[in-house]
């Protein structure tokens, strides 16, 4: 009998051969080139939430099956890093408030990578742009029915939530776009002074923006009961 | 020969009347108030109408604000106070055809004071103050006037013992023929108590025009009673015609009696 493939028989040969001698440091994956990628276990910052141009280190925490030697390179989206490589790195944050990724590849001696990323808050510091978009400053209306109180804000962090004043009280709150707020005019007449203040999401020296119109009501009296 | 002289001069003028009168049929229309010049226009009145309610708590602020505004517009306008009778607002004032009125212009928000420019040209509804309502007024006629009118209304009215009749003639002016106009005729008094000048106290039923050709002149003989108690001689009479469709008032005049 004459063999034609020999290849399967030489593995088959080797892999007995490496259980038998397993204390050598043979492996089959090694053998057979079945290197697996590096396992991040965790990529963490000193601190979620900073201020622009402001600095946070970032940490990752990697191993690898094979237990091979492992190299880390950085890079971010905006911002900058103090160094590309190592275990840690500190990134100073851009002007713009916003969420930022930091990213990081991690790579074992046989060239196997894997990748992951974390997402640091920058507080923008200034308070929210805040605009009334009706009623318009001035309006004249006659005091009947409700009126629509519409709202556009907005905030490189977001908006928390917009809070909606009549002259001076508190008469509703909206936390999600868009922000608006009926209000009921029906007999009503006079000046009113209606603002808004809206908060951005991070909570911390939080100043709200603030926008204010003036409207005079017209009182009209219905002649048809409701 | 005296007697052939005469008969001589009378033929002479004869023929020079026909002559005038045949050169006339040649001349050209140029007077603005001619039907049937195409050219004709004429200033229009705004009309006024304001629709209160005197038990209404914001309808004395528009009346104040109509005597003053009545001051500063003199004959460019004409008011009318439509005293609108609401049960549970009691009115002395009160006209049972104001309602149907105010429901010509609204049916949804039927609130006062609300006051109309021309129809639905302008309106100005609810009053925070006599300042506001004056000034809403001012703004409301500053588009108003200055309007020209393509319609000429003349009327003649005739007092009888317990109704009163209007013939209205309405000329419908420039170079294009008008359809669903109507007129109509409201008796105002002045009842000498402050906000209360303009007081409508009869409501003629109106008369309809489905067409007018450019040119012509429609007539209308408009009746209506004079309710008991009433003075008829304290009235003046306002008549005004008005487009079916858009509700624009077109022209309005006041007519002596």
């Amino acid at each position: 009998m004459k063999i034609k493939h020999i290849t399967p028989f030489l593995v088959l040969f080797v892999v007995w051969g490496c259980q038998l001698g397993s204390d050598s440091g043979c492996s089959v994956d090694e053998f057979i080139g079945l290197n697996e990628e590096p396992i991040i276990d965790s990529i963490f910052s000193t601190r979620d939430a900073i201020l622009p141009q402001d600095t946070t280190s970032i940490f990752v925490e990697a191993h690898d099956s094979e237990d091979e030697e492992l190299s880390y390179t950085w890079r971010s989206d905006d911002g900058t890093l103090s160094n590309s490589t190592g275990q840690q790195v500190l990134w100073r944050a851009p002007n713009a408030g916003g969420n930022y990724e930091v990213h990081v590849d991690v790579e074992d001696l046989s060239g196997a990578k894997t990748s992951g990323s974390i997402t640091i808050t920058v507080v923008a510091q200034e308070s929210p742009v805040v605009n009334i978009l009706s009623p318009r400053d001035g309006d004249v209306m006659p005091g009947l029915g409700s009126v629509d109180f519409k709202v556009d804000a907005s905030h490189p962090n977001g908006i928390r939530e917009v809070l909606f004043f009549v002259n001076d009280s508190l008469v509703g709150a909206d936390n999600s776009e868009p922000y608006s707020r009926t209000w009921n005019i029906e007999g009503k007449s006079g000046e009113h002074r209606l603002r808004v203040e809206a908060f951005r999401v991070d909570g911390s020296n939080n100043r709200p923006g603030r926008d204010e119109v003036i409207v005079n009501l017209e009182g009209a009296t219905r002649l048809d009961r409701n | 020969m005296t007697g052939y002289k005469q008969i001589f001069l009378s033929g002479l003028k004869l023929v020079v009347m026909l002559l005038l009168f045949q050169g006339c049929a040649d001349l050209e229309r140029k007077n603005p108030l001619d039907p049937k010049n195409s050219a004709s226009k004429q200033d229009r009145v705004v009309l006024v109408e304001a629709f209160v309610n005197d038990s209404t708590p914001f309808t004395p602020f528009a009346l104040t604000a109509l005597d003053y505004f009545a001051t500063q517009v003199g004959f460019n306008a004409i008011i009318v106070q439509y005293h609108v009778p609401a049960q549970q607002y009691p009115d002395n004032f009160a006209l049972s055809g104001a309602l149907a009125r105010y429901g010509f212009y609204e049916t949804v928000n039927r609130a006062v004071p609300d006051v109309f420019f021309n129809g639905l040209n302008q309106r100005v509804q609810g009053a925070s103050s006599h300042a506001s309502a004056l000034e809403r007024f001012q703004a409301a006629m500053a588009i108003e006037a200055g309007n020209i009118s393509l319609f000429t209304i003349e009327a003649d009215v005739e007092t009888r013992a317990n109704s009163m009749v209007l013939d209205v003639r309405l000329a419908k002016l420039g170079s294009e023929d008008v359809r669903d106009v109507f007129v109509q005729a409201v008796a105002i008094e002045n009842t000498g108590v402050s906000g209360h000048r303009f007081v409508a106290r009869q409501i003629w039923p109106a008369r309809s025009f489905s067409f007018i050709g450019n040119g012509k002149i429609a007539t209308a003989k408009l009746t209506a009673s004079i309710p008991s108690g009433a003075n008829a001689a304290l009235w003046k009479i306002v008549v005004f015609a008005q487009s079916s469709q858009n509700k624009e008032t077109l022209q309005a005049i006041l007519v002596n009696q």
